[in-house]
């Protein structure tokens, strides 16, 4: 007789094996996972890439500050822009010349070069783009938006834990957060009185918040030092001393207390069956 | 011994009475409306062909044939047994049919019919032409316009007389014959089978058609008598609402809406360049021919003009010309509505394809199925600007449209109406109505076997024709009802405008249910030339 062949935990194949069966290791794994249960919870969680990773978030939200105190120095102050634009995109320059090769340097010099152009071209519709609606509804939908791109930082890493428990790159790394960035900044170029100012803002929206943070570790001391004076000044300028108490009490807490809170969450109050899930969760087919 | 006895009251065939197990049907067999409702459940299907329902040893059929024949067979029996027979015929039919006799025998009878003939070869092949002319395959001008479709429908049935009357008069030759037949042999019994039902739906066709034709020129008569009275109040009420309705008030909707309109803040830029685009179709189309309909000398000229034809061809013709009169004005109407859409539904297409690029997605086209895919920043910053203009500028082009989609279906609601009144007035069951009225056994629409008394030893059952119902005369408008329906009042309308999809219907698919009396194509003229002089030369 022909040995059977062995189970394989796939619906959509035809196999000699009743609908109810249920495959031996299964309930090996279960028996082993429910004396795991019992004993105390090894502590595998590393606390210190916790805090790591909610200092570079707390880092994110800072750098997307810089949208609103870019958008305050140009709309409110009325500052003229250009020179700013000039020395940030010195500074982009020197920094991706130092770093990348010659041919990726040209690709760069190119896509630059559209994203130039494309910002140049826009940038006079976009500035009659809501001339007509009232700036609380732009103020709210930035809001909304600003919001919606920091839940999305969070939910989409550029690295994930396989399997294995080991960190890969995440094949589904998704542009939404960037995208929801610029439409923001897009939302607010729309408030804006000339094109100069829009083209300005745009570009220096987009050198800060999506190309810097690409080639610089912007949770690195000397960087961070800057970001945090620069944002701390502007809305004690901007806001009073007030605001600016709230906001450090408020990023000391995230940075300080919610890892806790988190590792605390990890530790004690996280499902303990994960693990069979993993293993043992619905498979997608692979068609290709 | 117990015994049933099935009373009837013979079919008189001659008045063209019969019985029949399925309802006639008024239109060609080919072109037999099924019901759609079919039943379909299982279970259903299993009682209906369950032994004891059904019926096997057809014997009903030949029963009802022979019931048929009843009158037929009387004939016969009392030629042979005419001493068994009392009673006689009357002298005025004897004499009526000897005159008959000696007339078709005449030389003036021959005249007359071919005359008659080469009258009706001639008519039938210019009809045939104007037929092919008019559905020229590199461009059917019929589907443009409804004077023409009209000229089209009178064409065809004027092409088809000859048919249908070959058809009848084959008929009417074999029943002649039938007396003949006297034995029960098996040629005999075939031909027997297939008698009434096969001719007579022709017959109604036929009487119909040239009913509902002399009914079209009474109506036409009537109506252009009321607008010959009434021509100079017509002539200033048209005038003034053509200015107004096609004109005026649309001027003033695309003017309120380049101004914010119910306080919806439009973008001004866009908004005001639709609405001077939409300003420019209208004066260009104005100037360029409604200013000559709309001057009253010329409106006068074409109301006389539409007097004459209804009286001389029918009302049809008259409300077909109002029809193209009418597509004509709101041509400006029919370029605002599909402009506005494709602009729309451009936008809406953009919009979509960009919105997944704004979710890190793109469309797989080879397996048909949203992708996940990682984008450089330049084409993120494009298509998010775009994509952001695309979405702000929405409102704009949506007011325009929903509005512009409104005053077309407005439009199309008059042109329904029009088209309405001119296929009742063209394919009303008229003549199968009136029969129905004056003897309802002569339009047979299956039997039924009524209980009518008990007597000892005996059930008597009275067989009787249920005559045609009359929803099934109206099939045909009923399914061009539930069509119109549901191309321009359903959720598939709705979706058609949310999509930004054109709604726009081949006006002669949709009546082609209506022509349910012709066949599809012309029969070739020198096929009825044969066959007529054939009929003609063996009388």
């Amino acid at each position: 007789m022909k040995e059977k062949e062995p189970w394989k935990r796939l619906l959509w194949i035809r196999q000699d094996y009743p609908d109810n069966y249920t495959d031996p290791n299964f309930l090996l794994y279960a028996e082993k996972l429910k004396e795991k249960s019992k004993r105390p919870p090894d502590f595998d969680y590393d606390y210190s890439q916790i805090r790591a990773d909610f200092l570079e978030l707390y880092h994110m939200v800072l750098n997307t500050c810089f949208i609103y105190i870019t958008f305050t120095y140009i709309n409110y102050y009325e500052y003229n822009p250009i020179p700013v634009t000039c020395i940030v995109t010195f500074f982009v320059i020197l920094i991706s010349n130092h770093k990348s090769e010659e041919l990726a340097s040209l690709l760069n010099f190119k896509s630059s070069m559209i994203m130039a152009f494309t910002i140049l071209t826009l940038s006079p519709v976009l500035k009659s783009l809501s001339k007509t609606t009232a700036s609380d509804s732009i103020w709210t939908l930035s809001f909304c938006l600003n919001m919606f791109y920091i839940y999305s930082l969070s939910s989409s890493p550029s690295s994930v834990m396989d399997g294995r428990g080991e960190l890969i790159q995440n094949e589904k790394q998704s542009n939404l957060s960037t995208n929801i960035l610029l439409a923001n900044a897009a939302v607010l170029a729309s408030r804006l009185i000339s094109t100069t100012q829009v083209f300005c803002f745009l570009l220096i929206s987009v050198q800060v918040n999506i190309i810097i943070p690409n080639l610089l570790n912007i949770s690195n001391f000397k960087i961070s030092l800057l970001t945090n004076l620069i944002v701390y000044s502007s809305i004690t300028m901007r806001l009073g001393y007030k605001a600016a108490f709230i906001f450090l009490l408020i990023s000391l807490a995230s940075i300080i207390i919610l890892p806790r809170l988190f590792y605390y969450w990890q530790v004690h109050c996280k499902r303990k069956d994960y693990e069979v899930l993993s293993l043992w969760d619905t498979k997608v087919p692979i068609l290709n | 011994m117990f015994c049933n006895v099935l009373e009837f009251e013979a079919p008189k065939l001659n008045l063209m009475q019969f019985f029949s197990l399925d309802p006639i049907s008024l239109a060609l067999p080919e072109k037999e409306l099924h019901n759609s409702k079919k039943v379909t459940l299982d279970n259903v299907k299993k009682i209906m062909y369950h032994k004891s329902y059904f019926n096997f040893s057809g014997n009903l059929p030949q029963s009802i044939n022979l019931l048929n024949l009843y009158y037929t067979h009387l004939n016969a029996f009392s030629e042979k047994y005419s001493h068994l027979i009392i009673g006689e015929n009357r002298l005025s039919e004897k004499l009526f049919s000897i005159l008959l006799k000696c007339y078709q025998h005449s030389f003036l009878s021959r005249v007359t019919s071919r005359l008659l003939f080469y009258l009706l070869m001639s008519l039938c092949f210019i009809a045939q032409n104007i037929y092919l002319l008019l559905h020229w395959s590199y461009f059917p001008i019929v589907t443009i316009s409804a004077t023409l479709q009209q000229i089209d429908l009178r064409c065809q049935q004027i092409a088809y007389f000859p048919v249908q009357y070959l058809k009848i008069n084959k008929n009417v030759t074999i029943r002649k014959a039938l007396p003949r037949f006297r034995s029960y042999s098996e040629a005999s019994a075939s031909l027997r089978s297939e008698l009434p039902c096969k001719f007579y739906p022709d017959y109604i066709r036929l009487y119909n058609t040239i009913w509902l034709i002399v009914n079209d020129v009474s109506f036409g008569l009537i109506i252009g008598a009321i607008l010959h009275d009434q021509h100079d109040q017509l002539v200033n009420i048209v005038a003034s609402s053509i200015q107004f309705c096609c004109y005026d008030s649309i001027k003033k909707i695309t003017i309120f809406l380049s101004n914010n309109p119910f306080g919806i803040k439009l973008n001004e830029e866009l908004a005001s360049f639709l609405s001077e685009l939409f300003l420019w179709i209208i004066e260009f189309t104005f100037n360029g021919f409604a200013k000559y309909f709309v001057d009253k000398s010329n409106l006068s000229w074409f109301l006389s003009l539409l007097t004459q034809i209804m009286c001389l061809s029918g009302a049809s013709f008259g409300l077909s010309l109002i029809m193209d009169f009418f597509s004509i004005l709101s041509l400006h109407l029919y370029l605002f509505y599909h402009i506005s859409g494709k602009l729309y539904h451009w936008q809406l297409n953009c919009m979509i394809s960009l919105f997944y690029l704004f979710c890190g997605k793109k469309r797989n086209v080879l397996r048909d199925r949203i992708d996940h895919h990682f984008f450089e920043l330049d084409q993120l910053l494009m298509g998010t600007l775009l994509f952001l203009i695309l979405v702000f500028l929405m409102p704009t082009v949506l007011a325009f449209y929903i509005c512009y989609t409104i005053l077309r279906l407005m439009a199309m609601c008059v042109e329904i109406f029009l088209e309405s009144i001119i296929g009742l007035i063209n394919h009303f069951p008229l003549f199968a109505l009136l029969l129905r009225i004056k003897d309802p056994k002569r339009l047979p629409g299956g039997i039924s076997i009524n209980w009518n008394r008990t007597e000892p030893g005996l059930t008597i059952f009275t067989l009787e024709n249920n005559p045609l119902k009359i929803s099934r005369m109206f099939r045909p408008y009923s399914i061009l009802m539930s069509k119109i329906r549901y191309n321009y009042f359903s959720s598939y309308t709705a979706r058609q405008i949310l999509k930004g999809l054109p709604l726009t219907l081949n006006r002669t698919k949709l009546y082609h249910v209506l022509y349910f009396s012709l066949p599809d194509g012309p029969i070739k003229a020198r096929d009825i030339y044969a066959k007529l002089s054939d009929a003609l030369a063996n009388p």
